[in-house]
């Protein structure tokens, strides 16, 4: 028994690194994408909100394999643990970007009036007063979404990845055991987001306090 | 240097100066000889939104050095008033001259107008707006580092000094979410002092209070006057309009209805609305 | 990318073939999966300590687990236990288990928020339990929810491309399928896509329209 979980357990890594690569692509990328949603011009409006849009109505896994198989076949060479990280990470920019847009509107309106009247002028009124106070308020729909982003990762298993969902399919096919290699998958995934999600509500705790209410 | 506040030294007042002051019914006090050119010029001022107008035909003429009370009945476009004065709406009618800096409606202004505008003016908010995820400190020093390009050193020294001087300076390692109203309001008095504006606007600064600790941002608000500071006041603190004010201007419906020395205006009132107002105000038991 | 319309327009019938078992399954998995969801928010409110235990476990592995796995677990697992289920079935099982655990979140909210006070009026006037759940709570309740479960319910659709595995010829399936015969694996998956897109993006739209009515609802 311990072997078998030893053996699904290797899969944990993969992703694990999945997870983190796809979710540090959402959350860097994710801002510029907010900032444009919320553009005056017309142009950069539109496109931030269609390319969120599409993003999200089409299932992760079309996504990947559009990334794996489309792209892959015949255009260029790619690894599945790329595909896989471009199409999270593509998804998760979208994602990412419409957090830090609740975010943005739940700022009061006083904290910009505040700033104009300091004369802060956008940059600093931005980095200084407003975007401090967004990422706190984002936090917790931003690690909800990363424990969304930690399952989302099984799906990376039908092009390959060596993650927890393959490792555990590899044995049930090998054993005809599914119902207990998938059982022991579905454990890890359930225990792992488990400190995840008791950090994040740790840290929302910490930084509610830190908010204009 | 015309009513302009400098913290800890005497505003400048020149030997032949008649006794004036905030409240005595005489001249406001002129730190300047010679005929008095006033800060602020508004000019048949107006705003609307959309169909909606909101204020309409405002000419106002305010002294250096002048502390300034605007009352009225709610919607009478009194905050308005103020925020179209600092640029934070504008006007859709009409010219505005502050320190020299010349606001027109419609023609949106110069990048380097609109900076000096915001170092010339101060404004206190009723809900203090204070930034909750730094410092009390940090509060006031952030604008001196970013727009006044302060050293931090030199920054949270002036800082230190205008804390102390609205009494606060215990306050400085905290967070404005452990301080009470009235101490978060007296940090935006202080915030808003640190570039050194000329004109401080305050909108209904005491309104969001419970009357004790309104009592604390009203104290601040005389030493201010009686400094010699150019203040304009929305308010709804009808002594203060009366004692420390010396120019009351009523508005009702986007007009102002009635403008005056602030003794007069608040005892002997000449028009119907300005006294239909103040009875209501009076005669709350 | 060679191919022309014509090819692509020679795909279409079967990828909408597709599409109609999407929905198929999306319809069973919501019919049974959202009253689970409510009987699994009811249960954990519940009296019982076992009971309410039983069903937070209920949702925290329907939730926790992903619903591939959940998928997996039904289609290859439970034949080793006795029992097989079709392609269909198991889709419409394993994504009902998930929206069963998923919804029954967004229910429990949306019974909370009925202001306390309408409980206590309930109680005053002497409504029993199921009485007061029937006329007030759940009345009241459910409403809030609309929205968000109508969001859920997009999220199902888009999640019937996870039936891929078990050879369910859904969507993606049948691009994937065209792909493989064709080679042209882009463009039948971009249409496949597209076609996602177009029910989703529209379907989006509407949600948020009825999240804004129903907040002004909420105000009233």
């Amino acid at each position: 028994m311990t072997g078998d979980v030893l053996t699904i357990l290797a899969g944990l890594p993969w992703t694990l690194a999945l997870t983190a690569a796809a979710l540090a692509l959402g959350v860097v990328l994710g801002v510029p994408v907010a900032l444009a949603r919320r553009s005056r011009l017309l142009p950069v409006w539109l496109a931030a909100a269609v390319f969120i849009a599409v993003t999200r109505s089409i299932p992760p896994l079309v996504w990947l394999f559009i990334i794996f198989f489309g792209l892959g076949t015949g255009y260029i060479q790619i690894s599945p643990f790329v595909a896989a990280t471009a199409a999270f990470g593509l998804i998760a920019t979208a994602n990412m970007a419409e957090i830090y847009r609740g975010g943005l509107m739940a700022i009061q309106h006083g904290q910009w009036d505040a700033a104009e009247v300091l004369g802060l002028g956008r940059i600093h009124t931005f980095a200084d007063v407003i975007a401090p106070q967004a990422v706190r308020v984002s936090l917790p729909s931003a690690a909800s979404y990363a424990i969304g982003l930690l399952k989302d990762t099984a799906t990376a298993s039908t092009i390959g990845v060596i993650e927890l969902t393959f490792q555990a399919n590899q044995l049930a096919q090998r054993n005809f055991s599914g119902l207990y290699a998938f059982g022991i998958a579905a454990a890890i995934y359930i225990l792992v987001s488990l400190p995840v999600a008791w950090l994040a509500r740790s840290a929302d705790f910490y930084l509610r306090a830190k908010v204009a209410r | 240097m015309e009513g302009r506040c400098e913290v800890n030294e005497e505003p400048n007042v020149p030997a032949d100066a008649a006794p004036t002051g905030p409240g005595t019914g005489a001249p406001p006090m002129k730190a300047e000889a010679g005929p008095g050119r006033p800060l602020i010029v508004l000019d048949k001022v107006g705003k609307q939104y959309g169909a909606h107008t909101v204020l309409s035909g405002i000419d106002l003429a305010v002294q250096p050095g002048a502390v300034t009370a605007i009352i009225g009945p709610s919607g009478s476009g009194k905050s308005t008033l103020l925020r179209c004065i600092n640029y934070l709406e504008p006007p859709s009618s009409g010219t505005i001259t502050l320190d020299g800096i010349r606001l027109e409606a419609g023609k949106p202004p110069a990048r380097r107008d609109l900076v000096a505008l915001r170092r010339s003016v101060g404004m206190v908010f009723q809900s203090f707006n204070l930034f909750p995820h730094m410092s009390v400190l940090r509060n006031v020093s952030l604008a001196q580092e970013r727009v006044a390009g302060r050293s931090r050193r030199e920054a949270d020294e002036r800082s230190m000094q205008l804390l102390a001087r609205v009494g606060l300076a215990d306050k400085a390692h905290q967070y404005p979410q452990r301080c009470s109203g009235g101490q978060q309001q007296r940090v935006a008095i202080a915030r808003a002092l640190a570039l050194d504006p000329k004109v401080m606007l305050f909108d209904e600064p005491t309104s969001a209070l419970d009357p004790e600790l309104g009592l604390e941002v009203l104290a601040v608000m005389r030493e201010l006057a009686g400094s010699g500071m150019t203040m304009i006041v929305v308010t709804h603190e009808m002594r203060f309009a009366e004692n420390v004010s010396d120019t009351v201007l009523v508005m009702a419906d986007g007009v102002i209805v009635e403008q005056g020395p602030s003794a007069e205006v608040m005892r002997n009132p000449r028009q119907e609305r300005t006294r239909r107002f103040l009875r209501a105000v009076n005669d709350r038991t | 990318m060679d191919v022309s319309l014509d090819d692509l327009l020679s795909w279409l019938p079967d990828l909408t073939g597709g599409l109609t078992i999407s929905a198929i399954v999306t319809a069973g998995s919501l019919l049974l999966g959202i009253p689970l969801g409510l009987l699994l928010a009811l249960g954990v409110q519940a009296n019982s300590r076992l009971l309410r235990g039983f069903c937070l476990v209920m949702v925290e592995i329907g939730r926790g687990t992903p619903a591939l796995v959940l998928l997996q677990f039904i289609y290859f697992g439970l034949p080793s236990a006795g029992m097989t289920l079709t392609s269909y079935s198991a889709a419409i099982v394993a994504l009902a288990c998930n929206t069963g655990a998923y919804t029954s979140e967004i229910i429990r909210a949306g019974l909370q928020s009925v202001p306390h006070g309408q409980r206590e009026a309930a109680v005053a006037i002497g409504l029993s339990r199921l009485d007061e759940l029937r006329y007030v709570v759940l009345p009241q309740g459910l409403r809030v929810a609309v929205p968000a479960l109508l969001g859920f319910s997009i999220l199902i659709f888009q999640g019937t491309s996870l039936c891929f595995v078990s050879a369910l010829p859904e969507l993606l399936s049948r691009a994937y399928e065209i792909g493989s015969t064709t080679f042209q694996y882009f463009p039948a998956l971009l249409l496949a896509a597209c076609l996602y897109a177009v029910i989703c993006i529209p379907a989006s739209i509407l949600v948020g329209a009825v999240e804004r009515r129903a907040g002004h609802y909420a105000r009233r």
